[in-house]
């Protein structure tokens, strides 16, 4: 019982790590099986059993923890392939999940320029004939107006189990003040169609606000029967194997959770994809001494950017997702349109880079599937920063001349450049858009990027971190050696957790205590008995309590931590002060004198999980025995200039290398312009110090 | 777009350098806008995101603007214009300027408000930072804007010349503490005129780390070429239009005092690459919807961005190729001291209406056909038994309820979108949570509904239109009025393009405890008493194309859905279906639309 194994199932791949007892790790990759991601998740481990000369049984006997995180929950509302949705909403409100909840604006997956109106309407998760609704009313403080009319009830649930609905969302005005409709409203189901899942807003988010709590308890219902028939199946069939140890999963908060916990509750997957790389950007920083830390991890289709601030991952209560919200609070990650795919294009004279994607397919032209559009891959192979004939280790031949086509039609040409001029460009842009989407994202929370050491991961990073760094002058760059398993890797890191909320509103002068604790320990029992069923000892319990706070008047609030233990005047003082604090350092002012208010108390209980200790690596001596030899690439403003190749599996601890220099791993390659330099630290990771002016 | 891009290259700056910048700038308009969202005291600003971001060049044209409300960042160039009449190239660094006279800046009500930055890099002058928003309060015998009424532009609001608030930094007490007096809502413009300085003082940073890092001469070419981009993909886009003059018209229901529809009337006439739009056939200047030049330059910028390739630079430069024709004392240019409370919704949208009915008779495959107006009643009043702590009195509320959207129209081959709101704001309207609303306004929300047959039918349909009834659970004794000056949509129905229907009219009722019934008019603020429950039932947009050619796989889906009745898809799409099996009989349909087709042709209705 000494392994520890983490698997990521992704989009298309499908990552595992496995670190033993000494704390040596291995990597695999298997292709993702969305049909029955089950069989992509156990291959992966097949192949770690493999390289160990085991056999899966055995290895799984021997495994003492097993993590795993998975975008299936994503993939089904991407793909709008979850469940076929019912709701149930108060009278008068069948349609109130169809009418828009955020602007155009903030609705990522609509057409980017405001007055682009050509595309369908955007429709919600549930079709608008499975929308059904029921009398009963209460007003905002609880109280009942019109009771729940039982008739009318039973003919709403047998519609939909005549329509053929497997989960539904019901959804009441003020149920998170006033639980009891919903709740028989479940009994009345329960007893008329019994095999359907049910999801009532008040258990999912019992906070106020309809948009977020009936967005969140449709998402919930949405993904919950794939989600829990996933889970009941690896369940029984790691059993099956031989697995005797203990099944955790990644959720969209960055905690781990055992699989009866997240049966409960589904949606606590939803976000759950990057979730787990900020967390070892956190352990990758903090072994650096760096608190602040910016997580990015580039693939083919997005740069998605997550912040490490005072050694905590940073978390946000809602994301917007198909332009509704989802508000349970998830790992914080920006997504930008920006990969190896993103597809480059001239109008109007300013060339564009992304925030299209040439996808899996076609894929970049450099791929040779049909691929006409330009891509920031094919920019990296004329560049020579990508070797055609050593992508993916040798796995995959790359066309450079398709590549060089593509540039020359689309882009070379239009702007009257050379190719590699254009390809420099191209590079250069999509550098630049990754900069400044950090920094828009770095604005609204109020970090300094300066503040901060950058962790590079994902597929396409190591090719643009040094010039990323450069842009956000940023001080320190660590590109991990297992950047390409990067959130199966993070996953060893992370925590059980769990969060909880409840609406709290009131001025704080006029705040009353006894209330207020209550609440939390209503919230702190709640955590307790969830982490004890998942085997966590008392005294390893941590509770974390906060008040989500604003200026009376204001619309949105932030999040204020409070000192743990009961509730008094002096720690309500304290998270004022703080609040005032965090105002100050996003927005550039506060004022201690003015009025302010408690919109909702949030707690959070976690437990540490024994983190690895890894193995350190060997120490290299000399970089010269791993230069494979050299090839031209292109460094602005110089151009080609022939640069060192090194192996990078041949590169031990305490090796320095200046730039130009290409090192080559097997899933990417960093790249070192001139006048930089990089070391490898204790465990192979690339430390790069910049000299900022 | 190659050669202009050659072009660009030509003017001496590598294409490189030239998107980073443009990139950059962009996203600095962006990064404003989503810190004092996130911050505002203003509920407008904050739920509706009316704020709008842009920088200019010194000329005072625009070099980029945000994807934000259009109202608020087309109309900077008349606002600049005005701060020049009074200042004369006079600006220092940390100069902070705040207007919204709308004779000077002439950007529309007086709770817009501008604030200006002007912009410097070592002390040189660079442009200006611009974000304009409905502030809290501006003074005024109602709050928020929109009461109708006032006898004239001082009764209507506080006016606010350019006035340099903060001179090199410097806040300037005595005059900002006036300002101050004479609104309602002192802190929270206090708070938020400062959120705004702060955001722009941390945007001029990030220029000048620009400057430094391509050079001062580097970025100023760079924002001349963005505007000169704008401009040539414009004068592409008109190209495209056939030479010749078009007409469009659309009518405000009233002006709230004289019982008469207020009629915009656009003569577009397209010449090569410019175009001119002629407004001379308006109606005289009314009361309150009157458009001051800069509202009425931006709602036609809107028409046209609605209709043009999405890739056309929204700057300044994109502006050059049109000529405005905008008589004096007209509703599109009104003279001193009319009122100007509704511009920007009436007759803003009837502006936007007109010019892209014209443009699209031009190009009927770009066409969108009109959306529905705004309809959503404004809640004042008074909570007795609630304490506001920044006064120590009575709550006061002011707050936009749940009125109700209907959609854009229709353009060629897709439906309108459901509830995105009036076409000036380009669906970033949005309503906030009725829990919420109920917790902090004495009203009951009770129904929030999809309307069916309140569409503009078309090959592609408008949205469905929507049904909201609100309840007065206000104290006997206490002030509660609705106002619906930012309301309309009662005598003028969304247009339909290419052969498509138009949307019906809106419809705005008060009812009594005892089933009385009576008329609630646009542009009126008129008391709701307690127990009385106000019906908001706005018309969905309006069509394009034919409805008989409506694929009727479509209308089934409609019928399912609840937008459109059996009835409705048989007399108006002549699709002939089961509501049993939710299938479409297709032979019936084709005599149901065969006999339609030739009634039509017979002269019927």
């Amino acid at each position: 019982m000494s392994y520890r194994i983490s698997v990521d199932s992704g989009g298309t791949f499908t990552d595992g790590v496995l670190i033993d007892a000494h704390g040596a790790a291995l990597m695999s990759k298997a292709h993702t099986t969305p049909h029955d991601p089950t069989i992509g998740t156990l291959e992966c481990i097949g192949k770690l059993a493999a390289a160990l000369g085991l056999t899966l049984e055995q290895l799984l006997a021997r495994t003492r923890a097993l993590v795993l995180g998975t975008t299936m929950a994503t993939n089904a509302v991407a793909t709008l392939s979850g469940a076929n949705l019912g709701t149930i909403a108060t009278k008068g409100y069948r349609m109130r999940m169809a009418f828009p909840q955020v602007a155009k604006a903030e609705w990522q997956e609509g057409p980017p320029d405001m007055y682009d109106f050509r595309a369908e309407p955007p429709e919600p998760l549930a079709a608008y004939h499975l929308m059904s609704e029921v009398e009963e009313r209460l007003d905002f403080t609880g109280q009942v107006l019109t009771p729940l009319n039982e008739v009318d009830a039973r003919r709403a649930a047998r519609h939909l189990r005549d329509q053929g609905v497997e989960s539904v969302a019901v959804t009441f005005l003020h149920s998170h003040v006033n639980p009891a409709h919903e709740r028989r409203m479940a009994q009345i189901l329960a007893e008329e169609c019994p095999a359907m899942q049910v999801t009532l807003s008040s258990s999912v988010l019992p906070v106020g606000g309809e948009v977020e709590r009936w967005g969140t308890a449709m998402f919930s219902a949405y993904v919950a029967p794939v989600v829990r028939a996933f889970v009941t199946r690896i369940v029984q069939l790691l059993e099956e194997k031989g697995f005797r140890g203990q099944l955790q999963f990644i959720q969209s908060n960055g905690g781990l959770a055992t699989p009866e916990i997240v049966a409960e509750n589904p949606a606590v997957l939803l976000l759950s994809g990057p979730a787990a790389g900020p967390a070892l950007g956190r352990a990758l920083g903090l072994a650096n001494e760096f608190a602040n830390v910016l997580s990015v991890d580039m693939g083919g289709t997005s740069f998605d950017v997550g912040v490490v601030h005072d050694g905590a991952v940073d978390t946000v209560r809602q994301q917007i997702i198909h332009g509704k919200k989802f508000a349970l609070p998830s790992v914080d990650v920006t997504a930008i349109g920006a990969g190896g795919g993103s597809i480059a294009r001239v109008g109007a004279g300013r060339l564009h880079v992304g925030p299209k994607s040439a996808g899996a397919s076609p894929g970049p032209a450099c791929y040779g599937r049909g691929g006409e559009q330009p891509t920031v891959t094919d920019a990296n192979v004329v560049l020579g920063y990508i070797d055609p004939d050593f992508f993916l280790g040798g796995e995959t031949r790359l066309r450079k001349d398709l590549a060089e086509r593509a540039i020359r039609d689309k882009v070379a040409e239009p702007l009257g450049l050379s190719v590699p001029q254009a390809a420099a460009a191209i590079y250069e842009i999509i550098n630049s858009n990754m900069a400044s989407g950090t920094d828009v994202a770095f604005a609204k929370r109020g970090y300094d990027p300066r503040e901060f050491a950058m962790v590079a991961a994902g597929g396409a990073a190591a090719v643009h971190a040094v010039r990323l760094m450069q842009e956000l002058r940023i001080g320190k760059l660590i590109v991990p050696k297992v950047g390409p398993t990067y959130c199966a890797y993070g996953m060893m890191f992370c925590d059980l957790k769990h969060d909880y909320q409840r609406s709290y509103y009131s001025e704080t002068a006029r705040a009353d205590l006894g209330r207020i604790q209550e609440l939390f320990e209503e919230m702190e029992r709640e955590a307790r008995r969830t982490l004890r069923r998942e085997g966590v000892a008392e005294e390893e319990i941590r509770i974390r309590r906060s008040f989500d706070m604003r200026y009376y008047g204001q619309f949105r609030d932030r999040n204020a931590a409070v000192v743990p233990g009961p509730v008094t005047a002096g720690t309500l003082a304290a998270a004022v002060e703080r609040f005032h604090g965090v105002h100050e350092q996003t927005v550039g002012y506060s004022d201690s004198k003015y009025p302010t208010e408690i919109v909702r108390l949030q707690l959070s209980g976690t437990a540490a999980v024994a983190t690895p200790r890894l193995k350190p690596l060997a120490k290299g001596g000399d970089a010269a025995a791993a230069l494979k030899g050299t090839r031209p690439a292109y460094f602005a403003p110089q151009g080609f200039i022939d640069t060192p190749v090194y192996d990078g599996a041949r590169l031990g601890s305490g090796v320095s290398l200046d730039g130009p220099a290409l090192i080559e791993e097997v899933f990417t390659t960093f790249v070192l312009p001139p006048g930089t330099g990089t070391a490898v630290d204790d465990y192979g990771n690339y430390v790069t110090t910049c000299r900022q002016t | 777009m190659a050669n202009q891009s050659r072009a660009a290259a030509k003017s001496g700056i590598d294409p490189i350098t030239f998107s980073v910048v443009w990139n950059k700038l962009q996203y600095l308009t962006a990064q404003i806008g989503e810190k004092v969202l996130y911050s505002t005291q203003s509920f407008v600003t904050a739920l509706a995101r009316d704020l709008g971001q842009s920088i200019l060049d010194p000329r005072g044209k625009i070099v980029v603007a945000a994807s934000a409300a259009p109202i608020h960042t087309m109309v900077a160039e008349e606002a600049i214009k005005g701060l020049e009449s009074r200042f004369n190239g006079d600006y220092q660094p940390g100069d902070f300027i705040v207007a919204n006279d709308p004779y000077i800046v002439r950007g529309g009500h007086l709770p817009d408000w501008n604030f200006v930055r002007p912009l410097f890099f070592e002390g040189e002058h660079l442009g200006f930072l611009q974000a304009k928003t409905h502030v809290s309060d501006t003074g005024g015998f109602l709050p928020g804007g929109y009461g109708a009424g006032a006898i004239d532009i001082i009764a209507e609001g506080l006016n606010v010349p350019p006035l340099k608030l903060m001179k090199a930094g410097v806040l300037q007490e005595e005059v900002w503490r006036l300002v101050l007096r004479n609104v309602r809502m002192p802190t929270e413009l206090d708070m938020d005129t400062r959120l705004i300085n702060g955001c722009m003082a941390h945007a001029e940073e990030q220029i000048g780390l620009l400057c430094r890092k391509y050079g001062l001469e580097t970025v100023r070419a760079c924002m001349r070429e963005i505007v000169a981009a704008g401009e040539r993909a414009m004068r592409a886009e008109i190209a495209r239009i056939p030479n010749g003059t078009y007409e469009g018209a659309s009518a405000a229901d009233w002006d709230g005092q004289t019982d008469q529809p207020i009629w915009v009337r656009v003569k577009a006439i397209v010449e090569d690459d410019s175009l001119t739009l002629d407004f001379s056939g308006s109606d005289p200047q009314a009361t309150f919807v009157n458009c001051p030049t800069g509202v009425t330059i931006t709602s036609a910028m809107v028409g046209l961005f609605y209709l043009v390739d999405e890739n056309v630079p929204k700057n300044g430069g994109a502006m050059n190729p049109i000529r405005f024709i905008m008589p004096e004392g007209t509703v599109v240019n009104p003279r001193y001291p009319a009122t100007v409370g509704a511009s920007q919704i009436s007759v803003g949208t009837q502006i936007v209406e007109a010019c892209m009915l014209a443009i699209g008779k031009a190009l009927p495959d770009r066409a969108m056909a009109a959306w529905s107006k705004h309809l959503c009643p404004i809640n004042i009043g008074t909570m007795p038994d609630v304490i506001d702590p920044r006064t120590g009195h009575p709550r006061n509320y002011f707050t936009e309820t749940f009125g109700s959207d209907g959609g854009s129209g229709a353009v060629k081959g897709h439906d309108g979108w459901l509830g995105v709101g009036f076409q000036s704001a380009c669906a970033n309207l949005v309503r906030p949570n009725v829990e919420f609303f109920e917790a902090s306004c004495p009203y009951l929300v009770t129904h929030y509904e999809v309307l069916t047959d309140w569409e503009g039918a078309g090959e592609f349909r408008g949205s469905p239109g929507s049904y909201v009834r609100f309840v007065a659970r206000t104290q006997p004794g206490a002030m509660s009025l609705l106002m619906t000056g930012n309301s309309d949509g009662q005598r003028c129905p969304p247009a339909g393009v290419a052969g498509g229907l138009d949307g019906p009219l809106a419809q705005m009722t008060i009812t009594a405890p005892d089933g009385q019934q009576r008329v609630l008019r646009t542009f009126v603020t008129q008391p709701i008493f307690p127990g009385e429950a106000c019906d908001t039932r706005n018309a969905g947009g309006g069509g394009w194309g034919d409805p008989l050619d409506r694929e009727p796989q479509r209308v089934l889906k409609d019928v399912r859905d609840g937008f459109v009745s059996e009835d409705r898809a048989r007399d108006v799409y002549g699709v002939i279906l089961s509501t049993r099996d939710w299938v479409v009989d297709d032979p019936a349909t084709r005599r149901q639309r065969a006999g339609l087709r030739s009634r039509r042709s017979a002269g019927a209705p």
